[in-house]
């Protein structure tokens, strides 16, 4: 319990110095506001069954991955600068607490760059959509928020209460281009871990997660009339790592976007097993 | 800014969850080991019993996978990919979210995760087993896995639970290379449960 207590200290320290990084999400819209396109912003249109929290994942371009790498080589060397003065304190502790018959202290490990404790490039590319805070609620909740442009994947659900669901095992991906709102239909996150009379509930496994392409009959907020609204193209996503420690799923298949064998998850514009299944990182 | 705040924060959360889950995630979801693994030196338990009420009532809780026509390496990348998934799952609040006007500043997200601390300890840990063995069960199931129940005696001999306390990296390593072998082994006698 105290090394957990310790080692949340230390993460919080680090929050200080944390990585920046280009700002992911830049806005998301109230009901009142007026929507206006900018030509270098991508704007990202949906609608939910009920008003959570939703998490998107940014893939990284090569200005990011610059940036990412420049900022953990600094990383890194801080960590073996601090490694030095550590064990400089180190072997001058061992004689004096050897002398005096305590016990020796740990010896600190050397930083690697495989072994750096430093965020992966996707936790810093990351947004969420505020549940709490949609378009409309009448007919139904929608979301609109204004993102830079690049390509999005549906990372899943994300509580404060342990609620929530990563659709680490399969889920859909999305180009969000500059100047228009790109509509991603509805997403459908029922069969998450949630609170209920201050317990965590954990349903059973089962796949009942959603996401739902628009069409023709899908209904528009007018907040987004007049303006250049188009369907996203979805493309079968890999499997991503539980990066934030949730109950996991995946989601139903889309004809003609994934499928699966198995875990095996099918590029189901192709019939073909995606080339790269799992997301590494870096 | 506000969004970046709440990525750092929850990195921050994932970090106390699970110590050095960043520096475990380079090699997370890995699809096989970097030096094959000779299944002949890998020790499993005995797994016969004679099925009681008790142990069925316990199925929920201790059970173990094995699919068919599946050889050691790749149940064994299957295994680690799927504790992966289920390893350092995160602390639940219970009762200690952080109130919404808050929600989106920094320290905001540092009051709920130092209140939910002490939660999380007294409450946490039932919930965090529970929630790994559905992420098992979920995982497991995908990939088309059988789940066949056991006796707590003979699961805790290959298996481990991640409550307040995780194994060693080393126990964990010996116990995933025991429910490979098992899990590409034999084909037991008994009734599969749902997933």
């Amino acid at each position: 319990m105290i090394a957990r207590i310790l080692v949340l200290l230390a993460a919080i320290a680090g929050l200080a110095a944390a990585p920046a990084g280009a700002q992911t999400l830049i806005r998301q819209y109230k009901p009142k506001e007026v929507v206006t396109l900018d030509p270098g912003t991508a704007y990202i249109l949906y609608r939910s069954d009920e008003k959570v929290d939703i998490r998107f994942l940014r893939t990284p371009d090569e200005a990011d991955w610059v940036d990412y790498r420049a900022q953990r080589a600094q990383a890194l060397a801080k960590a073996t600068r601090t490694y030095a003065a550590a064990m400089a304190s180190y072997d001058r502790n061992q004689d004096y607490q050897q002398k005096r018959g305590q016990a020796r202290p740990t010896k600190p490990v050397e930083p690697t760059d495989e072994t750096l404790n430093f965020p992966s490039i996707e936790l810093l590319n990351l947004f969420d959509v505020v549940g709490g805070r949609a378009l409309t609620k009448e007919p139904e909740y929608t979301y609109l928020v204004a993102v830079r442009p690049g390509i999005y994947t549906l990372y899943g659900q994300i509580g404060l209460s342990g609620t929530g669901v990563c659709l680490c095992m399969g889920s859909v991906s999305f180009d969000a281009p500059a100047g228009v709102v790109t509509d991603i239909g509805e997403i459908s996150l029922e069969g998450t871990a949630v609170v209920m009379a201050g317990v965590l509930y954990i349903p059973e496994p089962g796949m009942k997660q959603q996401v739902i392409p628009r069409n023709a009959a899908t209904w528009l907020p007018p907040q987004v009339s007049g303006l250049t609204v188009q369907s996203a193209e979805f493309h079968a996503a890999p499997k991503m790592p539980n990066y934030f420690g949730l109950m996991i799923d995946r989601v139903q298949p889309i004809k003609g976007v994934i499928s699966y064998q198995r875990d095996t998850i099918v590029d189901d514009r192709t019939g073909q097993p995606l080339p790269k299944q799992i997301v590494t990182a870096r | 800014m506000r969004s970046r705040y709440w990525a750092v924060a929850l990195a921050a959360m994932a970090a106390f969850a699970a110590p050095g889950a960043w520096a475990q995630e380079a090699a997370s979801l890995a699809v096989a080991p970097a030096v094959a693994i000779d299944p002949a030196t890998v020790e499993i338990p005995d797994l016969g019993f004679v099925e009681t009420p008790e142990h069925i009532e316990n199925y929920d809780k201790y059970f173990y996978f094995v699919r068919a026509d599946t050889d050691f390496a790749t149940a064994y990348a299957d295994v680690r990919e799927c504790d992966d998934y289920a390893r350092g799952l995160r602390f639940f609040n219970m009762g200690v979210d952080v109130p919404y006007p808050y929600a989106g500043t920094l320290a905001g997200a540092l009051g709920g995760i130092l209140g939910s601390v002490l939660s999380d300890a007294i409450s946490g840990s039932a919930q965090r087993r529970q929630l790994r063995r559905t992420n098992l069960r979920t995982c497991m199931g995908y990939k088309g896995y059988g789940r066949f129940g056991l006796p707590k005696a003979i699961w805790v001999k290959f298996n481990f639970s991640e409550g307040n306390s995780p194994p060693s990296e080393a126990d964990r390593e010996t116990c995933l290379r025991q429910q490979a072998k098992i899990a590409s082994g034999a084909m037991p006698q008994r009734r599969a449960l749902g997933r």
